[in-house]
């Protein structure tokens, strides 16, 4: 069976940050406004994307407002259904077939398994771990965003 | 870090349309049902979202019917970002959206029951009437 034609997409243009994204490669982000990213600290912000190079602005240590970014110096993945290398926090281990949401004890952008921290409603699973990982090790995950909308009640 | 290899998707064939898309650019569509090949705008949130009209067209003969080749233009691959219609009341960055009667896009907040469906994320503002990029990754409000 022949394959079709590739995914077109129209770039969003991601041109400030709000904090230094240096070494924040695997780590989640998030819209902070238009054209802005910022690290997801909490499960509750909408997932835009991956931190695959990470990187500081061009007047760094000032990020009120927002400061413009070099062309090209950050690079993202935010393609739904990419497979990506994603950094996992200190709140324990990771196992293939896992969902992934970020890591609120740590709360700096680094990704938890949903078998250590319960989502609860409202919050976003960010994708699916692919590969083990340890804590604070590197795992394959699938961004495959979705929106935690129910919780079953324990049996009685 | 490298990037990867493209994503590739086996097209559907869109060959007929319910009625006239001339002008409808930045609209959401969904299937015809019962109706293989053939899209119309979605005019409500409990429509199935399909895609978004990215270059719009009229039939041969005008009206319902079959579309010449390559004459409509469609966003249909789950996760694209588009440029999309704003309906009524203004978009914010971050915003759940779903479609209004027109097939425009307005906020979800309200306007989403059980069973309907949001259509994506708002990537930037908008006025109401004006332009923004929306991610499309459709899903459904289970509760």
């Amino acid at each position: 069976m022949a394959l079709g034609a590739t995914t077109y997409k129209t770039p969003n243009i991601i041109n400030k940050i709000s904090e230094d994204l240096t070494g924040r490669e695997g780590c989640g982000v998030f819209l902070a406004a238009a054209n802005t990213v910022q690290l997801a600290t909490n499960a509750s912000v909408l997932p835009y994307g991956i931190i695959v190079t990470g990187t500081d602005s061009l007047t760094p240590g000032d990020y009120s407002p927002p400061s413009s970014i070099g062309d090209a110096s950050l690079e993202l993945v935010d393609q739904l259904g990419c497979v990506v290398q994603v950094l996992i926090g200190t709140n324990g281990n990771v196992t293939a077939g896992d969902f992934l949401l970020i890591d609120t004890v740590d709360a700096d952008g680094t990704f938890a398994s949903v078998a250590n921290q319960a989502p609860v409603e409202g919050e976003w699973i960010w994708g699916l771990a692919l590969t083990d990982a340890a804590s604070s090790q590197q795992c394959l995950m699938r961004f495959q965003p979705q929106n935690v909308q129910y919780i079953a009640p324990p049996p009685p | 870090m490298a990037l990867g290899p493209l994503t590739y998707k086996t097209p559907a064939q869109i060959t007929s349309i319910a009625a006239d898309l001339t002008g409808s650019e930045g609209c959401g569509l969904t299937l015809t049902t019962a109706t293989q090949g053939r899209v119309e705008i979605a005019n409500a949130p409990a429509d199935l979202p399909y895609g978004i009209v990215v270059v719009g067209a009229d039939s041969v003969a005008g009206g319902a019917g079959p579309i010449a080749a390559g004459a409509l233009e469609i966003v249909d691959a789950y996760g694209c970002v588009v440029q999309v219609q704003a309906g009524a009341g203004a978009i914010t960055v971050n915003m759940l959206v779903t479609v209004d009667s027109a097939g425009k896009f307005i906020t979800s907040a309200g306007n989403v029951a059980v069973g309907e469906y949001y259509w994506g994320i708002a990537l930037t503002a908008a006025p109401a009437g004006g332009q923004f990029l929306m991610r499309f990754q459709p899903y459904g409000r289970q509760v």
